[in-house]
């Protein structure tokens, strides 16, 4: 029931199996909790900008039988939710040989009015199709807004999409959502991902490369401040010959946030020749932070080549101590170090105004914690 | 030396299949009742405490579920399994005495030999009990004690009903339970503070009995100061019938003290292997673990190490060779739950002709764990399409002030590698087979000789496809 | 009247699809020593690894003679055994196995006999010696962590080792310094014996110091485009290899 004074939505909690192969039940990694609320009526909030030669359909009719989703139950546990509330669906349609310098923009920014988003997007990217698409997600500070999304992204034969998504959600928000792609022949993905804000962030991204000499290269941001529990799960799956990907996670866990991330690279049998590389660095800064990792690898095929590593620590004391010996503070070397961590993959946006909220969205989290 | 490799070339899987006539003293029936329990428990005339253990253990195993994650246990069916076979004799210290056909089994083994030349004292089960002890004088002298479980129960009490299954409780897992009410031979070592044990102990464990379960329980307790590097070798002939080891091996390393538990398991491929291996380290105490598993059907086999005293240290060196028809998920639990422990781990995997080989670990590093490090190296080799390799690791932290390193690979041989060996004169077939070698070789450098070669004889013979 | 240790006509090699090599000739008789120089890409160590077996490689046209034997379908260890030896530009790094056992199992392989312990640790001691290679290198495994130069003595150890009919040395002066190219090139020339014929790959001469190089072949894009004897070498560091062509 929405509350008519404060507008806030009534949330279930439910468990769901996101580990793709389970393991020792006390560690609790199985599982995730997803977060379904009870309310009938949503907001259309999502916005989309794009240049002439792109479609936008108001439906997702079209690819309503489109499994990419590796996570059937949290799947079906949202579509439920999108049964019951309403959602704005929206296929975007980038035609075959489009090349334009021009991005596609989507955004969804809450403001006070508002109360929840649930939306189920579709991206088609043509046949040699070369494209930049940005997602955003923005709200004001005022409430306990609700945010649920879909996104299902098709790369036909050739095409290529540079998909950057960063959500600076306020710290009351409820983010959540499920992500999968499809690589069709020589299709590249390359997809950064910065899903900052929110209360504790719950993602699950799925790439299949399903088409022969498919790539998907991924970089994934994460910041864990204050008390929240971010829970992530990716995989990228290798199923045509000769496919490569290659997924770098980048961490910084602050204050007494707790971290799972479960992630995934999966060789089918007849995935000859690939080659996947997964790896995670995380800078705690905290000693009372949880930081769990599941760096899994599935594998049915030899002729691959498989690899992942994971480091976990704090900071470096002789970089901080040289840092300082240069005139900083402890906490401007600290966020200096932190900065460094992303600086990689901030270096390959193009856009300014993201980076920019990125960087100031992390000098915003460690100040919290003085 | 040259004749030793000789010999054991000309040894294939057979040596393993040599089946003795299935004669024994007594035999419980098949399944698990109380009626069984008790009847296990006097047989071995024990105190009550024990038989209350076995009881409460067979009330933990009905109320526990199975696991709902790794292979799928549903070929074993309890009802078939005969819980308790007694040979034909009773404990012996001296070859002479051990009936015949047991011991010749032993012999073939290479037991005997190994304990002449190498080894400072052996136990030997056969089926449900330890036919064979002996330990060198010198060692008995200097307080050390090594003897089967049944015998520790009695003389040892006081210390046993310490420290049996508070390790490994029963409530544990279903497996534990099952163990805790019909558990059977097995050995308890105790080195006394300061006392280095210069050869190893060796248990050997031999099923004989088809249709089978074998639940030995090993208890060593290592005090300050001391050392030992135990030796644990199993193995049973095949059958066409499902047979159960559910063992438990329970390790208390004191302040300083360093234990090297080594095992080479080669179950007989119609075995269900679901041991449970736990060490306790104390203080800047050392457990090594040397694993390599070979055998059985399915494997459920996870060595742990708790480092609770500061500055105690893991190292777990294992390797898995899954062949044709074998799911075997091993793998190793650490936590550390003091300052400055640290924990090494190096495990690798061969998967052929559909074998399918799970790593599955935890490292989980403790509020109170400042200070300490882990390092995680876990490689696989496929050696075709149709066999499988997964690798299921999990970190759990909970303290800044940690190193943690995790890296895990997943290949085949790769084809530049046969080439060069080839351009040297070696068929496919032997550049094949030295790859694979060196590939264990750094589990192969920890193992005492003979089990070295018998490893690299197992892994030649697993290439050619000889072990059915 | 010398025999043709290997006759090579019209070969034509391709590799995925690509053609690399267009109809190259080569005729080697026993005891010659032949250099094979060219542009980067030409086909150069295309050339010994075909020879050498390379099931990467596929020959579709053309013949390929060793001893007067057609070879084309022997398997790389068959024709290790019958004498053909490739020191690699980049030499394979195999983990646990040493190189003492390694080269000890080689050379059981190539001499079909069971190699006698003693006398063997002893040869490979003076070799190693000769090479001015740190005797511990003998426990260690095949090339892992070998720098550059070590990883070309390791082979050329193998090749004094092994004492092949037919020694292909592909750049095997590449990567290395001028004394450890002279120290090489001495035990290639010290060892090598009559019988013994060469295909040697290189850009830098010097390690042909110490030979009797009896010709000089240009191979550029896939053929051989002039030959001539030790001549030519200079024509060549002074006019380029465009100018070779015909």
């Amino acid at each position: 029931m929405i509350d008519k004074n404060t507008q806030q939505n009534t949330q279930v909690s439910s468990k769901v199996t996101t580990i793709p192969v389970r393991t020792w039940s006390w560690l609790h990694v199985n599982d995730t909790t997803i977060t379904t609320i009870e309310e009938k009526e949503v907001q259309e909030i999502l916005q989309i900008q794009v240049p002439q030669e792109i479609e936008i359909v108001h439906s997702i009719q079209e690819y309503q039988n489109l499994e990419i989703l590796c996570d059937k139950k949290a799947e079906d546990a949202y579509l439920e939710q999108f049964q019951k509330s309403g959602v704005t669906e929206r296929t975007i349609k980038i035609p075959k040989d489009y090349r334009g310098e021009e991005a596609i923009r989507i955004t969804t920014d809450f403001k006070q009015h508002h109360s929840a988003s649930i939306e189920d997007l579709v991206i088609m990217a043509g046949k040699h199709s070369d494209s930049t698409v940005y997602l955003e997600g923005y709200s004001d500070d005022s409430k306990e807004y609700y945010h649920l999304g879909r996104i299902r992204v098709i790369l036909e034969e050739g095409a290529s999409l540079k998909l950057v998504k960063a959500q600076f959600y306020s710290d009351k928000t409820s983010h959540q959502e499920v992500f999968g792609a499809l690589l069709k022949e020589n299709a590249t993905l390359h997809l950064i991902d910065a899903p900052l804000g929110s209360k504790g962030s719950v993602q699950n991204w799925n790439i299949i490369m399903e088409g022969r000499e498919s790539e998907a290269s991924v970089d994934l941001l994460y910041i864990g401040d204050q008390e929240k529990q971010l829970d992530f799960t990716s995989r990228l799956e290798f199923r045509g010959e000769k496919t490569n990907g290659e997924l770098r996670i980048k961490g910084i866990l602050l204050g007494k946030s707790r971290k799972i991330l479960r992630d995934t690279l999966d060789f089918i049998s007849g995935a000859r020749g690939s080659v996947g590389r997964e790896v995670e660095d995380v800078l705690m800064l905290s000693g009372k932070v949880r930081n769990l990792s599941v760096p899994l690898l599935l594998c049915g095929e030899d002729d691959v080549v498989g690899e992942h590593a994971a480091t976990s620590g704090k900071s470096d004391e002789k970089v901080l101590f040289y840092l300082m010996s240069r005139g900083l503070t402890e906490e401007e070397a600290k966020l200096l170090l932190a900065e460094s961590k992303f600086a990689a993959v901030l270096d390959q946006l193009e856009d300014g105004n993201i980076k920019e909220q990125i960087l100031h969205y992390l000098q915003k989290a460690m100040k919290k914690e003085d | 030396m040259e004749k030793e490799k000789t010999r054991l070339e000309d040894v294939s899987r057979a040596l393993y299949d040599i089946k003795n006539p299935d004669v024994f003293q007594f035999k419980t029936a098949s399944g698990l009742t109380e009626d069984i329990v008790r009847e296990i428990s006097s047989q071995k005339n024990e105190p009550d405490w024990m038989l209350a253990h076995r009881l409460k253990s067979l009330e933990n195993y009905h109320k526990i579920k199975m696991p709902v994650w790794g292979p799928s246990l549903e070929e074993l069916n309890m009802d078939d399994i005969v819980t308790y076979v007694r040979p034909k004799t009773d404990l012996k210290n001296d070859w002479k005495d051990v009936p015949e056909d047991i011991k010749n089994t032993f012999e073939r083994l290479g037991i005997q030999k190994a304990e002449q030349e190498s080894l400072a004292g052996v136990g030997a089960q056969y089926d449900s009990e330890v036919v064979y002890h002996n330990m060198r004088e010198d060692l008995l002298k200097q307080g050390v004690v090594y003897t089967d479980m049944e015998n520790a129960v009695q003389e040892y009490e006081h210390i046993v009903k310490e420290h049996f299954m508070k390790l490994v409780p029963p409530s544990d897992h279903k497996f534990a339970a099952l163990h805790g009410a019909v558990w059977s031979g097995g050995s308890f070592v105790y080195v006394p503070e300061g006392v280095h044990v210069d050869f190893p102990l060796q248990s050997y464990f031999r099923l004989n009995a088809p249709g089978a379960g074998q639940f030995e329980h090993t208890l060593i307790i290592v005090e300050k100061n001391a050392s030992l590097h135990f030796i644990e070798g199993c193995s049973a002939p095949k059958y066409n019938q499902i047979n159960l080891h559910a063992g438990c091996v329970e390790l208390f390393v004191r302040e300083n003290a360093k234990l090297r538990y080594s095992t080479i398991e080669n179950w007989s491929k119609n075995m269900m292997n679901l041991n449970t291996k736990r060490a306790l380290v104390d203080k800047n105490g050392t457990i090594e673990w040397i694993s390599g598993t070979f055998g059985s059907h399915i494997t459920m086999l996870y060595p742990s190490s708790i480092l609770r005293g500061e500055g105690a240290k893991s190292e777990f060196t294992g390797i898995t060779f899954a062949s044709k028809g074998q799911h075997l998920d091993t793998g190793t639990k650490v936590v550390h739950a003091a300052k400055n422990t640290s924990s090494t781990i190096h495990s690798k995997s061969i998967s052929k002709d559909g074998g399918k080989s799970v790593y599955r670990s935890s490292v989980v590093m403790n509020e109170n764990a400042t200070g300490s490090k882990s390092s995680v190296i876990c490689e696989s080799l496929m050696m075709d399409a149709i066999s499988r390799a997964d690798t299921i690791p999990v970190m759990d932290i909970r303290n800044d002030e940690i190193d943690i390193g995790h890296e895990a690979k997943i290949g085949r041989i790769s084809d530049d590698a046969i080439f060069y060996l080839m351009s040297r004169g070696l068929t496919e077939q032997e550049a094949k087979a030295m790859i694979v070698r060196g590939f264990v070789e750094p589990i192969a450098k920890e193992l005492p000789l003979e089990y070295a070669v018998e490893m690299n004889q197992l892994i030649t013979l697993e290439l050619e496809g000889t072990i059915g | 009247m010398q025999k043709n240790i290997l006759e090579i006509k019209d070969l034509q090699v391709e590799i995925e699809g690509k053609n690399i090599l267009r109809g190259l000739d080569l005729s080697i008789k026993e005891g010659e020593i032949h250099v094979i120089m060219g542009p980067n890409g030409a086909g150069k160590s295309t050339l010994a690894n075909v020879i050498m077996g390379d099931p990467r490689y596929e020959i579709t046209e053309g013949s390929l003679f060793y001893q007067g034997e057609d070879i084309k379908d022997d398997r790389t260890d068959e024709r290790a055994r019958k004498g053909i030896f490739l020191s690699f530009q980049a030499p394979e790094e195999i983990q646990g196995v040493s190189l003492e056992n390694f080269i000890k199992a080689a050379k059981g392989a190539v001499s079909k006999e069971p190699v006698k312990l003693f006398p063997f640790k002893e040869e490979l001691k003076e070799k190693m010696e000769s090479l001015k290679m740190d005797p511990s290198y003998a426990k260690r495994y095949l090339n892992v962590g070998f720098s550059g130069g070590e990883k070309k003595k390791s082979e050329i150890l193998q090749m004094m080792m092994l004492q092949p009919k037919l020694i292909m040395l592909d750049e095997t002066d590449s990567g290395l310094d001028v004394d450890a190219v002279k120290l090489i090139s001495e035990n290639i020339a010290r060892s090598r014996q009559e019988h013994q014929s060469m295909l040697i790959i290189t850009h830098v001469t010097k390690i042909l110091q110490k030979l009797d190089v009896d010709y000089v072949h240009v191979l550029s894009e896939g053929k051989i485009i002039r030959t001539g004897d030790a001549s030519i070498i200079e024509e060549i560091s002074n006019d380029g290899f465009m100018a070779m062509s015909r």
